[in-house]
């Protein structure tokens, strides 16, 4: 209880309520602008969030998470075209009842779906958290390793079914997080150590410049190419009964509750996203409205049920994307993955030592994430009227500001130590442009941020590990929880592929 | 969505890494083997495995990559296949030229100007991209306009400045306290800054007849100037001054 009231302290304050309203308009802009993605947002606010209190600046990011994957619901109900892939399976219905002339009963029912979705996976949440935190007290640096390997193998795995791609993103991400020096002596690990020495990135690449240049320099370039695109009339609202009936509501009860549930669980597995969800929940929401006698209408008709399944499952997703980061430190997506540098650059370590040392923090996390789908449902309906001036805002105008942001952001977390702040803008720009080159080859970006991300936990663990079993390399095949890892990384492997080959079938395709 | 990727960019992605892992593993070995404080023994595994090993997988991955990439495989691209999506080479690479550029002058030139320029060059080269209507970079008219914003934003600048000033003199002299918060500060800041850009707007109408360019002007300024607020008056981020040194 003390805990509790502890944590309502942190986060109960005027400044933190308005920088989660601010988080909560700019995630639902950035979320309603094609191109434009939750990531990026996230990613751009990180520098925002490193000068404002630990929970603030994680509230504010969560409300700029959540903002973004409800608002991509705008353009895909107004234009057909989603802000993001986390509405693209609301087009289908939501597109039809804003040519039926009910867009805004399809606005508004996305923005009830989105706060019901995001409550929903917040219980799991609170829930399933701090038991699976309190499990990893059984975690030595072992299952620690073998953690950051499950991890990476999960991105690598499900990144597009690119999983050689995938793994060699992870690779490179690793790589680069090892430069620096050497966790247990210090002793330089850079090359061109004349050059670099007198540098400050003889350190290594710093987590914040890097993210913001694969998120928001690269964003930027590759929408360069999309100035040219046509841009869809937006119908007009009609503003009168933005919510279904609480009868239809009450109907619809199975489909609202599976279709959150689909987003929790999807969400907790790192990788898999809310653009798998809401598939997912759209093709379960099919299933259960064309069942005689269910009383609801078919979805792919213009009804409001394909509209609410798919948004209450990709908010779903925004809390049991924060399971595995508050736990294990793995993140469950790209936008959770931002968040997680940004707790790890504020000194807070997840796992069982943060439910047992830090439980203010974790209460105010998770009320901050609260008022965050109440501020973001809230500003959907208040903004109701603005949505078709925003998606008329040119990317002409937006690429440049996403630019000058990013650089100054990413200057702005070192601004006192100006040669540092410098040289990071330069790095941000360095990894801009990979990660352009990345996302233009069609290599998938997240495992590289894993690997940045995971690649000091990788190292420091095999070391530890090997040297407390005394130089035996077989420790790893001693400890159950790993070998259940194992079993699990070399499912996700191999199925696919065993799938394909109709080995487990009996008989080849 | 699946498309063939330009065969330069799926065989030069895996080829560079492949040579990057390369140089790598070359550089890991070049280094002595590092073993953690104490470790008399030599249990630990040392500071070159992990590394090794990993530069190792991208080397075998980016390997056969390319080789697929070679033998003409495709690969799907993020962006394409929609309509009115092209490749803009020249536009990119003046985008990241003009960035280089901001972060060469950034502590030189200072915060407002390099950002200023950098907006209004950005801007202007995506509105000459979109419309063909608005001149060359190096045109007359381009370069009057970056003239009118850069003093455009050094006025708003010391406006701000002054607002800052008037705050800590009224503290002083009044004994009025809220006046040097900066909280406070940021938001007069804000609020002149606002009715100045309103009224720089109305004349700008006179002064230039194009609104596109009148728009180019109003939105590099404003933004350069919302950044200032955020980060220099609310975060307190040491911001280059540069030449704008008041």
């Amino acid at each position: 209880m003390h805990d509790l009231a502890a944590g309502l302290q942190l986060i109960l304050s005027i400044e933190t309520l308005l920088w989660i309203a601010a988080g909560s308009i700019l995630g639902i802009v950035l979320g309603a602008l094609p191109g434009l993605s939750a990531t990026m947002g996230v990613a751009l606010m990180l520098p925002v969030s490193f000068h404002l209190p630990t929970a603030t600046g994680v509230a504010m990011l969560l409300a700029v998470y959540a903002g973004a994957v409800a608002g991509a619901s705008i353009p895909a109900i107004l234009l057909g075209t989603p802000g993001n892939p986390n509405a693209i399976a609301t087009i289908a219905d939501g597109l039809k009842m804003a040519k039926q002339g009910r867009a805004g009963l399809a606005l508004g029912s996305a923005a009830l779906a989105s706060l019901i979705g995001g409550l929903f996976s917040l219980i799991v949440l609170m829930s399933f958290a701090p038991l699976l935190a309190r499990a990893t007290l059984l975690f030595g640096p072992v299952e620690k390793f073998g953690l950051a390997l499950l991890g990476l193998t999960l991105i690598a795995s499900i990144s597009g079914g690119q999983v050689v791609r995938g793994m060699a993103m992870a690779a490179f991400g690793i790589l680069l997080a090892l430069l620096g020096s050497d966790p247990y002596t210090n002793a330089p690990r850079m090359p061109f150590p004349e050059i670099f020495a007198r540098t400050p990135l003889h350190n290594g690449i710093e987590l914040i410049p890097a993210l913001i240049g694969l998120f928001g320099v690269s964003q930027a370039l590759v929408d360069l190419e999309r100035l040219k695109a046509p841009r869809p009339a937006v119908p007009a609202l009609r503003l009168r009964n933005l919510f279904p009936s609480a009868a239809r509501l009450k109907r619809m009860w199975r489909v609202l509750l599976e279709s959150s549930g689909i987003g929790t669980l999807v969400g907790m597995l790192p990788g898999a996203g809310a653009s798998i969800a809401v598939f997912l929940a759209y093709d379960r929401a099919r299933a259960l409205t064309h069942t005689p006698d269910s009383g609801l209408e078919s979805t792919g008709s213009g009804s409001v049920e394909g509209v609410m399944a798919p948004e209450s499952a990709n908010n779903a997703v925004t809390g049991g994307a924060m399971v595995p980061v508050l736990t294990l430190g793995i993140p469950g997506d790209a936008a959770t993955a931002v968040v997680l540098g940004a707790l790890m650059i504020q000194g807070v370590v997840p796992g069982n030592e943060l439910f047992m040392h830090n439980m203010p923090l974790v209460y105010a996390i998770f009320i901050g994430m609260a008022f965050a789908l109440v501020a973001m449902f809230a500003f959907q309906l208040i903004g109701v009227r603005l949505f078709p001036h925003i998606l008329r805002v040119p990317l002409s105008l937006l690429i440049p500001l996403v630019l000058l942001l990013s650089l100054v952001g990413t200057f702005a977390v070192d601004g006192q130590a100006v040669t540092k702040a410098t040289y990071n803008m330069g790095v941000a720009l360095a990894m801009g442009l990979i990660g352009y080159a990345i996302k233009k080859a069609g290599y998938p970006l997240v495992p590289l941020v894993l690997g940045l991300i995971l690649g000091a936990m990788l190292e420091d663990n095999y070391r530890l590990a090997v040297k407390l079993a005394r130089g035996d390399q077989w420790v790893f095949f001693q400890s159950p929880i790993l070998l259940g890892m194992l079993a699990l990384i070399a499912l996700i492997l191999f199925l696919p592929r065993l799938k394909r080959a109709g080995i487990l079938r009996g008989a080849r395709p | 969505m699946a498309m063939p990727v330009r065969p330069p960019l799926a065989l030069a992605l895996p080829l560079s890494l492949f040579l990057f892992a390369l140089g790598y593993i070359a550089f890991t070995l070049s280094l002595d083997v590092e073993r953690m404080i104490g470790d008399d023994a030599g249990y630990d595994p040392g500071s070159r495995i992990v590394p090794l090993t990993v530069a190792l997988i991208l080397a075998v991955t980016m390997l056969w990559e390319a080789l697929k990439a070679r033998h003409g495989a495709t690969a799907s691209a993020e962006h394409g296949g929609e309509a009115g999506v092209e490749p803009a080479p020249r536009l990119l690479a003046l985008h990241v030229a003009l960035a280089v550029a901001f972060v060469v002058l950034f502590r030189p030139l200072g915060f407002i100007l390099a950002s200023t320029l950098l907006l209004y060059g950005l801007t202007l080269l995506n509105l000459r991209h979109v419309t063909h209507r608005i001149g060359m970079l190096g045109g007359l008219a381009g370069l009057a306009g970056l003239a009118v914003a850069l003093a455009y934003a050094t006025a708003l600048y010391s406006l701000a400045r002054g607002t800052i000033r008037a705050g800590f003199w009224l503290a002083r002299e009044h004994g009025a306290t809220l006046a040097r918060e900066p909280n406070a500060q940021a938001l007069c800041v804000a609020l002149a800054l606002a009715l100045a850009m309103l009224l720089a707007g109305q004349a700008l109408r006179r002064l230039i007849a194009d609104p596109q360019r009148r728009l180019l002007i109003q939105v590099s300024v404003g933004a350069t100037m919302a950044v200032y607020v955020v980060f220099r008056l609310l975060f307190l981020v040491q911001l280059p001054a540069g030449l704008l040194s008041w």
